[in-house]
């Protein structure tokens, strides 16, 4: 999260609940604002056109918003990092005309990207042309909407993005009222068409309002619109990381879609849906997780860290350095595993939740094996997910590289080899490839922080390349 | 037969006596080759030649202790070190003083050993040594100051030893140092022999400008006069024979650990033709120094005495013969500090001449220095019938004061003293006997003792002497 460090420990300065709160709610806000601000709103337009919409038409909905998450999440993921570290870079030399231009020139790239690969696929369904094209518009409005949340992490306005997904959630209500009222229900397929539209006019509204935020955080406007591409040069693994990782994520769900695998019991109520909405149920509670940890790493972790590195770079004789490393590692420590026992607690309440919820919805209890499976496995690729971005803090690439590729290599292999068996073992490939990746990325973590003075000393080279 | 010379921040970069001596070494022996390895700071802001190749020069390659030096392949990332291999590095990292140096080169350039210098500096055994010896001898201080203190150090050295590819019959260094341990390890690699030839102690000048500079903690000074003698003394003791310009620099050279048998003397030459006296008449007084405008040669100093001679001799002239470009901060300063004086119109810094043409035009030479070997430039001034003015730095006492051959032929004063410089120009120029005799006796001196015919046949029999031996 670039920048975002500053920020948030402004607004840990103070010790009340209130302040805890906002600083919890804009980490919250910039990590998962778009997927659950999509979520949110999915289910109550689904809730709102109620019969309108038949049951065909709410999955062509929700399997539309999932995979332009999906997609849109892959597409930004090689950029991610690297914009990331772009942005770090700026701000720290204080270059702030070229983070706005990036952001154009991103957009210059992901916008053509968007509607090329969306038009693509959507010209290939038979979806009605509105429906075609709100999806096109929707894919696209989610991928700027990623990209502006990932330069958003350094503004202080948390108070504005909140505002914003609440304005476009109003809006998107709004319009589905409206436009359900005023529309002609004879047209074929009308309702998951409006449906659509007027979560895309949600979208739209809350991209503008997060714009504004954009433009007054970042007010210089000169500099380079590409420049940061040469950072694909500089650390080219950064790309790699992120894209293994989130394909990583997902793969298994093309797996499973491609081999037209679904669970029989979710197959009943959502045929086309089953294992991409278990991975979805599965990766939920780490919204937890995520929040915690962004809220730890940019505050209590960045000091000790700073701390650690200030001598490391500055004239800290090496008991003293030694010292600051230690207690980096017992933050660290202390925080990871204070960390993995709520998300533990969150997952075991959520298993139970989803498990009341199946047997009420009449849904095949054994169907929550898979669900399960996606649980523990989104527990751990969650910290594999830390644990990478720890790595990440030190420069530690190859080893944030390896991680991400050991569970990219890990669910496409499982997730095949179980796709082979049994429908109850669906999802164990997953759970099985987020261990490793969390047993790798926590050994190389740990091997990191064991030796961190020597590796971190051992890199630098006197002399240039 | 193909002569290695090996020198550092010198010839054919860099002007000066070791320069203008190795250049006129070179010349005068059309029948020896040479190839020259030049090492040299930094790539980015390399000089251009200061010098004519001779033809006899058949190639001139430049190394820069700034590079990084070849790229580990990514099978050469894990050195396959033994006990015995990591003691050698552990001697190295503690600047032992009976360090193996044949071990080391061995390992080095071992093609078994899969060493890569960058693996070699970022490996754990390197790594334990720096850091037990400095919670061993600095505990106090920046660990990073001291990492990348030693990493300067070392660095330069391993990659010297590990890449350096240059082969010749004889290796000759022209100082310890870099030069010298080059040599050294050329030595070693190749089964060749090595002359040494050190005009300046190479320690010493470090050990000056260390003194000079102030962002250095004194520990760290400290640890890198200890580097710069671990090298010199590596370099005395693979070396074949050890030259020295003067009785006091060899005696200085066995005190740093030269073994005695290999110590030897062959002083600077100057040739008598191309220098000679002359009667010219001058309506005033032409006062000169050659030299580099350098900090080494203390011209703050000689521009102090400048100002007393010229209060007491408002016609003196002062003439700052020499390369300014070297440190061109000093030169600045010493333009201001000469400015401040109010010497600005009778102090010229005329950069590089031809000191043959212009040298009969003064009337006295005057050198301030805090370190010396034996200047060239007094060799001239000798020849030349000019009395001088010296510090007793170096071989300066040696070659003007009376001996048993001949009379005093200049002056000797303190360092740093502008008054005993002032006093001893003053001295001579208004005494015409006195700067007659001495003019005489120094003619006669460079004549007998230093001619550069002696010199140039001296080092002809031992680069001869070595072949033959083969």
């Amino acid at each position: 999260m670039a920048g975002i460090g500053f920020k948030l420990k402004k607004a840990f300065t103070g010790t009340s609940l209130y302040i805890r709160y906002k600083a919890t709610i804009h980490a919250g806000s910039v990590i998962v604002g778009t997927w659950l601000w999509s979520a949110v709103i999915l289910y109550v337009i689904t809730l709102i056109a109620g019969d309108q919409l038949s049951r065909q038409g709410e999955t062509i909905i929700i399997q539309t918003v999932l995979y332009s998450l999906i997609f849109a999440h892959i597409l930004l993921s090689p950029i991610h990092l690297v914009i990331v570290r772009y942005i770090a870079d700026m701000i720290y030399t204080e270059k702030y005309g070229d983070i706005r231009r990036s952001f154009y020139g991103l957009n210059m790239i992901i916008i053509p990207l968007s509607i090329l690969s969306s038009s693509i696929y959507y010209n290939s369904t038979t979806h009605p042309v509105l429906y075609k094209i709100s999806g096109v518009i929707l894919f696209t409005v989610i991928s700027m909407t990623m990209s502006i949340m990932i330069y958003l992490s350094s503004s202080k306005d948390y108070e504005g993005m909140g505002k914003s997904y609440m304005i476009g959630f109003a809006v998107s209500i709004l319009s589905v009222f409206v436009l359900t009222t005023l529309s002609p229900l004879s047209i074929p397929h009308i309702a998951e068409q409006l449906s659509l539209a007027s979560m895309l006019i949600g979208m739209i509204a809350t991209y503008i309002m997060l714009y504004r935020i954009f433009i007054k955080t970042y007010k210089e406007n000169n500099g380079s619109m590409l420049s940061f591409l040469k950072y694909y040069k500089k650390v080219p693994s950064f790309g790699f990381i992120a894209l293994f990782y989130t394909i990583g994520i997902w793969s298994g769900n093309f797996i499973m879609d491609t081999s037209n695998l679904i669970i029989p019991s979710l197959g009943s109520k959502l045929p086309k849906i089953g294992y991409d909405l278990a991975v979805i149920l599965g990766l939920l509670p780490t919204l937890v997780s995520a929040i915690l940890y962004t809220v730890f790493i940019e505050t209590e972790f960045f000091t000790a860290q700073n701390e650690f590195m200030n001598l490391v770079n500055g004239v800290g004789t090496l008991s003293q350095i030694k010292v600051a490393k230690k207690t980096m590692e017992e933050i660290l420590s202390y925080n990871f595993v204070k960390g993995i026992v709520i998300q533990a607690a969150v997952t075991f309440l959520a298993l139970s939740l989803y498990s009341s919820y199946f047997k009420l919805s009449g849904i095949d209890p054994s169907s929550i094996w898979t669900v399960m499976y996606c649980l523990i496995g989104s527990l751990f690729v969650v910290y594999a997910y830390i644990n990478l971005n720890i790595l990440l803090y030190f420069d530690m690439r190859f080893s944030a590289l390896i991680s991400s590729l050991v569970f990219l290599l890990g669910n496409m292999s499982l997730t095949m080899f179980f796709a082979l068996g049994e429908p109850k073992y669906y999802g164990m490939g997953y759970m099985i490839a987020s261990i490793m990746a969390f047993l790798v990325s926590s050994y190389l973590r740990r091997s990191f922080m064991k030796d961190a003075v020597y590796i971190i000393f051992s890199k630098q080279n006197v002399f240039k390349g | 037969m193909i002569i290695g010379i090996i020198a550092e921040g010198s010839y054919p970069y860099i002007s000066g006596g070791v320069s203008s001596w190795l250049s006129q070494l070179m010349e005068n022996m059309p029948d020896v080759s040479f190839k020259i390895l030049s090492i040299m700071p930094c790539q980015s802001d390399l000089p251009d030649y200061k010098y004519t190749l001779a033809k006899n020069v058949i190639s001139v390659d430049t190394v820069y202790i700034d590079s990084h030096g070849k790229r580990c392949s990514f099978f050469k990332r894990y050195n396959k070190l033994d006990k015995n291999d990591i003691a050698i590095l552990e001697d190295f990292v503690n600047f032992q003083e009976d360090f193996d140096w044949l071990a080391f080169t061995k390992l080095i350039n071992s093609k078994h050993k899969n060493i890569c210098t960058d693996s070699l500096l970022q490996g754990k055994p390197m790594w334990q040594h720096m850091v037990e010896r400095y919670e061993r001898d600095f505990p106090t201080l920046g660990f990073n100051s001291y990492i990348w203190a030693v990493k300067s150090m070392i660095t330069p050295l391993l990659n010297f030893i590990k890449d350096i590819d240059f082969d010749a019959d004889v290796f000759h260094a022209i100082s310890t140092g870099y030069a010298g341990i080059i040599g050294a390890s050329l030595k070693l690699r190749y089964s060749k022999p090595l002359i040494l030839t050190e005009h300046g102690l190479y320690v010493k000048e470090r050990e000056q400008e260390l003194t000079d500079i102030d962002w250095i903690p004194e520990e760290f000074k400290k640890l890198w006069v200890d580097f710069f003698y671990f090298m010199s003394k590596g370099c005395y003791l693979n070396s074949d024979v050890i030259i020295s310009l003067y009785k006091g620099a060899s005696d200085i050279q066995k005190l740093h650990g030269a073994p005695q048998d290999k110590l030897d003397i062959i002083p600077n030459g100057v040739d008598p033709i191309i220098y000679k006296p002359s009667n010219s008449e001058k309506s005033v007084v032409n006062i000169g120094s050659i030299i580099r405008v350098v900090p080494i040669k203390d011209v703050i100093t000689m521009l102090k005495a400048f100002k007393l001679v010229s209060e007491k001799l408002p016609n003196a002239v002062f003439h700052i013969i020499g390369p300014i470009d070297e440190d061109e901060e000093y030169y600045n300063k010493c333009l201001e500090f000469s400015s401040s004086l109010g010497l600005i119109d009778k102090v010229k810094f005329t950069g590089t001449l031809d000191i043959s043409s212009i040298i009969n035009d003064l009337d006295v030479l005057v050198f301030t220095s805090v370190s010396e070997g034996q200047p060239l430039a007094i060799l001239e001034g000798m020849a030349s019938g000019i009395p001088i003015v010296a510090t007793d730095v170096g071989a300066c006492s040696e070659m003007l004061l009376e001996d048993y051959q001949s009379g005093p032929c200049g002056l000797v004063t303190s360092c740093c003293s502008p008054t005993e410089t002032a006093e001893a120009i003053l001295k001579i120029v208004s005494d015409t006997v006195l700067r007659t005799t001495l003019g005489t006796n120094g003619r006669n001196r460079a004549v007998s003792k230093y001619s550069l015919n002696h010199v140039i046949s001296r080092y002809q029999e031992l680069y001869k002497g070595f072949i033959q031996n083969r």
